[in-house]
């Protein structure tokens, strides 16, 4: 099994917890959490995860305006990156398709499969 | 597997009896054909080799009556050198296969080998069953690659098994296969050796491959094969260890997803009112969004999509996009056609309608629609099950721990799964999240005087109300059992179960009880008010519901679908419950085992007595609503799944 370090930014406790359960449990990564886009800015600056899972909407600095800053600094624009949304409209999808992140997953996700999805992904 | 040689020549029934020992086969050896012949009749072989000239039966003779008395194994004659004819007449016979003698014992040995793989469907020379591979030409049993070393009677075991995939063996099979005249083992000794064979099996990652089918024997799993395959298995845990983890999630987050389901609810009884702000509107929606990630991980898939219906509902509200504009304009087109006004009027006759926000216009529609919307979301999360329900909890509350370690061994030997935990003092139920509640309580019951255990199980069983509760009683000691009777434990109750017998039917429960989530329920001959209000409970538990009223229909309705439950009224023309009971109690209906739950409201004692006599589970005699008629259902069903083996059901209810 391959270790690898994900970090996920989602200001909600509870799809954290469950992202967490599914990776840590299911794949035996190491999760590391942000509960706002500054604080997972932060954590990427200097854990240097493998990948990170955005959640887009967040009070504040939401999901865009977090991918911008992450990909605008050498330190962490390497790390792919991968939204998270519940939105599934197609004007929606247009708009990820610009931010030139890695993908996009839709909530809601099954914690059993979401390792499997970003494995696939990112061809782990 | 075992094998019967007849062979008078002792040198060479030696040889050939040692050589196929060495290949774990057990070997009986007959003098001469008659008692050969005596030997098929009394033991099961899985192969018959001959030699040709025998005394008293010659082997073709023997050959012959094998087959005439429909003995289906192959048989493989040994004739001499330069007899053609023999081999001949052998074959057609009856014979699969001959070896000339003097032949050497690896010849003998491909020759016995090629014929069991012909009696596989399969016909490959290596037993397989996913990863697990048995060579019987070098006696190597792997997985994934990985030696396995077994035992020489849990590798003919194991062989017999994948020879077999589809067959049951009973112990008593078991050790007609693999034991010979000889030996006189006991049930026990197959017990011990299927353990051992597991133990192995487990330790290699080879889990769950031989199934206990309770009070029957053993037999390959029914697609273990698959879930040894691909590391499934491994994944099999992983799933069920995330499937608690949410399950405790849930415990913590659960508060929280109710408060976004409050804030909606809120916020949809004050539309239309001066009292709601485009900001709360805002609120819900996000709160409505937020619901749409969570509930589904949390099993709630179908909360998921409410969750967004409601979501795509507020935010119509809060921006009148177009398509709400449009209902909207029906609306006023439909009032304004019934105002007798013409709809291409350019004087709108409700301004109100385009000039206020239409989160405070909202068309009766919407609000209709959303008030259902949240209703069914409601009801989605409060009836959410556990997902991790198929794990069994033990619970062991003792102070000897050499129970517990025995509770341990036997639930990892178990073919259901299961975790024996120990309790200690203080039994602090309601701090723990349902997830984490025993499902089951073992108690060596050697200590009478345990008014806080008692009083601590009363309380677990208000939460858990099929917990499964055993003491361990000695049969010597009736005195503990009055003890036990008398401090008012509603329990089962074991006396001196030896602990694998007891895990066993724990599990044979754990599994019966998982398909209590899609019940069928068959109501006969009921009122239609108890037919609504069963129709509710069912609804409720998302449970199947059947009714039927004439003999035929019932008849044919219970062996379509056997139901799990039948309801009957206790009154009723022209047949009464107690008539109904009888006769479904019959052949003819084939619901002797099938739980009977008896609406009895009004009915006398006399009628509750022959109720009860003729075979009803329970009789409720109040007034009914929707949760005690769901209480009364699950604890019928639950009770009626109870193994056997807790047949010494004390209840004070």
């Amino acid at each position: 099994m391959i270790t690898k370090k994900v970090l996920v930014i989602d200001d909600e406790a509870d799809m954290r917890e469950i992202a967490r359960i599914g990776l840590e449990v299911c794949n035996g990564w190491r999760v590391l959490l942000a509960a706002s886009g500054a604080e997972g800015i932060k954590v990427a600056t200097n854990e240097q995860p493998d990948a990170i899972l955005l959640d887009m909407m967040m009070p504040q600095m939401d999901g865009t305006a977090t991918l911008e800053v992450l990909q605008g600094d050498a330190a962490t624009s390497h790390i792919p990156v991968i939204l998270l949304t519940a939105k599934v409209q197609a004007a929606d999808r247009q708009r990820y398709a610009h931010l030139n992140a890695t993908a996009v997953v839709t909530k809601p996700f099954d914690p059993l499969m979401l390792g499997d999805s970003i494995s696939q992904i990112l061809g782990w | 597997m075992r094998f019967l040689l007849v062979e008078d020549d002792p040198t060479i029934s030696h040889t050939l009896g040692a050589a196929l020992a060495e290949q774990f086969y057990v070997v009986d050896v007959a003098e001469d054909g008659q008692e050969g012949l005596d030997y098929t009749r009394s033991f099961t072989y899985d192969l018959v080799i001959l030699d040709v000239s025998l005394p008293r039966l010659d082997g073709l003779s023997l050959c012959r009556q094998l087959r005439r008395e429909k003995y289906t194994g192959p048989i493989l004659l040994l004739t001499a050198r330069g007899e053609t004819e023999d081999k001949v007449r052998g074959l057609d016979a009856g014979a699969d296969d001959y070896v000339v003698k003097p032949c050497t014992v690896p010849e003998l040995m491909a020759r016995v080998r090629a014929l069991l793989r012909r009696q596989r469907s399969a016909d490959a020379p290596v037993l397989e069953w996913g990863f697990l591979r048995l060579d019987p030409s070098s006696g190597q049993v792997t997985y994934r690659d990985r030696p396995v070393k077994l035992s020489p009677k849990e590798y003919s075991l194991l062989e017999l098994l994948l020879r077999h995939p589809r067959r049951l063996f009973s112990r008593s099979a078991i050790l007609e296969h693999l034991w010979s005249l000889g030996d006189f083992p006991g049930e026990e000794t197959v017990k011990a050796h299927i353990k051992g064979l597991r133990r192995k099996l487990s330790l290699a990652g080879a889990r769950d491959v031989v199934e206990t089918v309770y009070g029957m024997g053993y037999r390959l799993r029914p697609g273990s094969e698959q879930l040894n395959e691909g590391g499934e298995q491994e994944a099999g845990d992983a799933s069920a260890r995330v499937r608690s983890a949410l399950d405790r999630a849930w415990e913590r987050f659960s508060s929280m997803i109710y408060d976004r389901l409050e804030s909606l609810e809120r916020v949809a009884a004050a539309l239309g009112t001066a009292n709601l702000l485009e900001a709360d509107l805002a609120r819900a929606a996000d709160d409505a969004h937020k619901l749409i990630g969570s509930l589904g991980p949390f099993g709630l898939v179908r909360g998921s999509q409410l969750a967004r219906a409601i979501e795509s509902h507020l935010q119509s509200l809060q921006s009148q996009p177009p398509a709400i504009a449009t209902v909207d304009s029906q609306l006023e087109t439909q009032l304004e056609t019934q105002t007798g006004s013409s709809p291409s009027s350019s004087t709108p006759h409700f301004p109100s309608l385009r000039d206020r926000p239409s989160y405070l216009q909202p068309s009766p529609v919407i609000q209709q629609a959303l008030n259902q919307l949240l209703g069914d979301l409601r009801r989605e999360i409060q009836n959410r099950q556990p997902l991790g329900r198929d794990r069994l909890l033990i619970g062991y509350i003792g102070s000897d721990p050499s129970w517990y370690h025995s509770l341990v061994a036997a639930a990892s030997q178990g073919d259901a799964p299961m975790e024996v935990v120990m309790l200690e003092e203080p039994f602090t139920w309601d701090a723990l999240p349902t997830s984490d509640l025993p499902g089951a309580i073992v108690m060596p019951w050697n200590d009478p005087a345990q008014p806080a255990v008692l009083a601590a199980l009363l309380s677990l069983r208000r939460r858990q109300r099929d917990l499964v509760t055993i003491a361990l009683v000695q049969r010597n000691d009736p005195a503990a059992l009055m003890d036990l009777a008398q401090g008012g434990w509603d329990a089962d109750w074991v006396v001196d179960q030896p602990i694998d017998g007891l895990i066993q039917a724990l599990g044979q429960y754990q599994s019966d009880r998982r398909t209590m989530d899609r019940q069928r329920v068959l109501a006969i001959n009921l009122p239609s008010p108890a037919v609504s209000l069963l129709r509710r409970c069912c609804q409720q538990q998302q449970w199947e519901l059947a009714c039927a009223s004439q003999p035929q229909r019932v008849c044919a309705t219970m062996a379509a679908s056997r139901p799990d439950i039948i309801v009957l009224s206790a009154h009723g023309s022209p047949w009464d419950g107690v008539v109904w009971t009888r006769a479904l109690r019959s052949d003819i209906f084939g619901g002797q085992r099938i739980p009977i739950l008896v609406l009895a409201e009004g009915a006398t004692s006399t009628t509750v007595h022959h109720l009860y006599q003729a075979g009803v589970a329970s009789c409720l005699l109040d007034p009914l609503g929707v949760d005690p008629l769901i209480r009364a259902l699950q604890d019928c069903l639950a009770q009626s799944l109870r193994p056997e083996i807790f047949k010494g059901w004390i209840s004070s209810q």
